[in-house]
């Protein structure tokens, strides 16, 4: 016959205090070394509850009444005890902390829409720097396609080829219509629902303005948005 | 001329059937009447329980008792009644005198490190006279648990207050309480033997 494997002392202590399961109370009556472990503990428990207690006289009772009384009509009830204010405070400073930091980056936080599709060339080094309502695309080698939705009043983008060199697109006003350039430094050319291109080789004035050919063959938003070194 | 009285504050009567649950809520208000019977139901259990807590002197055992109290009014609008008024009340007790025992273990270590160690009570002769060799051994045993040991092992074990309740009273997970009362068990069987031998 298998032997059934003694459960652990502390399984056992806890039986004394709340209700076993089943297998417990079927080990205890089967294993005389466990049963004799918990009459121990549970004989130990016994004569600790003999230990004298202290109940105090009915003067002093009277006693720590009275002064319990004056005590009490003395500190008013507050909200709550100082530990809870201490973290009250503590919690509604984090959830401070935290809406600042999030307005903070949301504020910071451009928007995700862009205006332009950018077709990169093969073996163009480009970046969109910064999005709307000032996009930037950097433009390091190569040459990018690009095809800009009509801007919004205040939105502009940009391609910055070189030092001092920039594309740029946009409406400076709400009543303007679509077309009017607004330069960083210098005009280059104007761009809206138009295809451009903008180039740059190594040393050289990099920038080409003109259509696409396919955009300005289709009409269209022909190109998809081209993937960043 | 017929009529009935009738007494603008409330009876005796009508102080004990008031619920322990609806007497801490008015005690939160601020209610001294309402901490004036709370007091009366419960101080002997608190009494009982801080007495039981070696370690503790006579004064302090009067200045936690009122503590509790103190405390259990500010605190009472924080019941949630997960427990009974009583274990709450002794909850807090226990909290109390658990960082009470470690600032006097924190004294008594300083003055030993300066040599000046204190002068252990000792137990009335009377007391001595009764006492006999096993519960002194049980006594010593229980004294030289730590605090958090000690809370568990009397508020389960002698007190008779269900670990569940215990455990939500004083704010730890229910294992490390039969943690630490198996713990206190088998230091208690320990001094039985050693006293039967």
């Amino acid at each position: 016959m298998k032997r059934e494997v003694c459960p652990d002392e502390a399984a056992v202590s806890r039986a004394l205090t709340t209700v076993s399961d089943g297998k417990l109370a079927r080990h205890l009556r089967a294993c005389a070394s466990c049963r004799r472990t918990a009459a121990e503990l549970a004989q130990a428990i016994a004569f600790a509850r003999r230990l004298p207690t202290n109940v105090p006289v009915v003067a002093r009772t009277e006693e720590l009444r009275v002064a319990l009384l004056a005590s009490a009509g003395v500190a008013p009830v507050t909200a709550g005890s100082r530990t809870a204010q201490r973290r009250s405070a503590a919690v509604l400073a984090a959830i401070a902390f935290v809406a600042l930091l999030l307005g903070h980056r949301r504020h910071e936080r451009p928007p995700a829409r862009s205006h332009a599709s950018i077709s990169p060339a093969v073996g163009t080094r480009y970046a969109v720097v910064s999005f709307q309502p000032r996009e930037t695309v950097r433009l390091w080698e190569g040459e990018l396609a690009l095809e800009v939705d009509p801007l919004g009043p205040g939105e502009h983008f940009i391609v910055e080829v070189g030092d001092g060199e920039s594309w740029s697109a946009g409406r400076s006003s709400p009543s303007s219509r679509a077309g009017i350039a607004s330069c960083v430094s210098r005009s280059l050319a104007v761009a809206s629902r138009c295809g451009l291109t903008a180039r740059r080789s190594s040393f050289s004035t990099p920038v080409k303005p003109g259509p696409h050919p396919r955009s300005a063959r289709k009409g269209s938003r022909p190109f998809r948005r081209g993937r960043r070194p | 001329m017929t009529g009935k009285f009738f007494s603008l504050r409330p009876g005796r009567a009508d102080v004990v059937a008031i619920s322990d649950e609806a007497l801490l809520a008015a005690c939160g208000t601020g209610d001294l009447t309402a901490l004036d019977t709370l007091f009366l139901r419960f101080h002997i259990d608190v009494y009982r329980f801080v007495g039981r807590l070696l370690g503790i002197d006579e004064l302090a055992r009067d200045d936690l008792v009122q503590g509790t109290f103190l405390e259990a009014r500010q605190a009472a609008r924080r019941f949630r009644g997960t427990s009974s008024v009583k274990t709450w009340i002794l909850g807090i007790a226990a909290n109390l005198a658990r960082h009470h025992l470690r600032s006097e273990r924190r004294l008594r270590d300083k003055h030993a490190r300066y040599g000046d160690g204190l002068v252990l009570v000792s137990p009335r002769p009377d007391e001595q006279i009764e006492r006999r060799e096993l519960l002194r051994e049980i006594a010593q045993a229980l004294a030289s648990l730590p605090p958090d040991l000690q809370i568990a092992f009397i508020l389960c074990d002698l007190e008779e207050i269900p670990g569940v309740e215990v455990a939500r009273a004083i704010s730890i997970p229910q294992g490390t309480l039969w943690r630490r009362l198996h713990v206190a068990r088998k230091a208690m069987r320990a001094a039985v033997k050693k006293a039967t031998q």
